[in-house]
């Protein structure tokens, strides 16, 4: 897919693990792993919304587009 | 909790289809190894659905009366009649409706396999499974193309069995091949193939929306 999931880069810049942004966010490590790992087919704006927030960063810093 | 699982009807269904597989696959096994050994061995066979041309008595062009009835038989009506008689004799028309008939029958059995293994899927909860796609588009197909196997059939040209000790009892005359219901449960089952893909699909993307 062209839209990468830059996750992990949010996450290593604030230090934080999965599962520590698991409980902050309430998604499950599941999901947070099948995003973290390009999997996912489509993201709630809920759930993007929650990363923003517990991450402090835009989504554009999670999702970016790059082409094939 | 796990009775009521084999309780439900999908696995009522499961368990029907897979009976009724194992005990065709049996009555049929035998009757072809019936056929298959009473070709070999030319006694008095039952030649079974076989078409027979009508001679003598019986004309199945025209009429005949019996005692204040007078029946009148056209060339596309069919009869049940259990037919005699030695394979041999007839050997080419003999075979080829054994074929057809055998053609019949092991896509009918492929199709309850394939049913029993989709109740099995969806009695286990497995509804949105690609597998199911995969058994309702075999079933669907192998039905549907039997049943235009069979209408081509009717349209040609089919050997008769013309030998006179053939004819045991009854009347015999042209049997036709029919198939609708193969047809109409094929296109059904393809049908709801394709719904059912569309359906796995849109399930399998909620399954991955976090």
């Amino acid at each position: 897919m062209p839209v990468i999931v830059n996750l992990d880069v949010m996450l290593a810049k604030r230090k934080m693990s999965l599962t520590e942004l698991s409980e902050k966010v309430g998604v499950t490590m599941s999901n947070l792993s099948i995003l973290k790992t390009g999997k996912a087919k489509a993201i709630r704006f809920s759930t993007l919304e929650a990363i923003c927030e517990v991450l402090d960063c835009q989504p554009g810093d999670i999702l970016e587009y790059r082409e094939q | 909790m796990k009775l009521k699982k084999y309780l439900s009807i999908s696995y009522l269904l499961y368990f029907s289809f897979a009976v009724t597989f194992i005990f065709l696959a049996g009555v049929n096994g035998y009757l072809m190894f019936q056929k298959t050994i009473g070709f070999w061995q030319p006694t008095n066979v039952i030649v079974g659905t076989t078409p027979v041309l009508l001679s003598n008595n019986h004309d199945a062009t025209t009429s005949f009366e019996h005692e204040e009835l007078t029946v009148s038989i056209i060339n596309s009506n069919s009869a049940q009649v259990v037919v005699y008689g030695n394979p041999l004799e007839n050997s080419g028309a003999y075979i080829y409706h054994s074929f057809v008939i055998f053609i019949e029958k092991i896509s009918f059995l492929f199709a309850l396999f394939w049913g029993a293994l989709l109740f099995k899927n969806l009695g286990d909860e497995n509804y949105f499974d690609s597998k199911n796609t995969r058994y309702l588009f075999l079933i669907g197909w192998t039905l549907f193309l039997t049943s235009i196997f069979y209408e081509v059939l009717n349209f040609l040209p089919q050997p008769i069995l013309d030998a006179q000790p053939f004819i045991e009892e009854g009347i015999v005359i042209f049997e036709r091949y029919s198939t609708e219901y193969h047809m109409a449960i094929g296109l059904m089952s393809i049908v709801f193939g394709y719904v059912l893909k569309e359906a796995t699909r849109i399930h399998e993307e909620q399954k991955l929306t976090v």
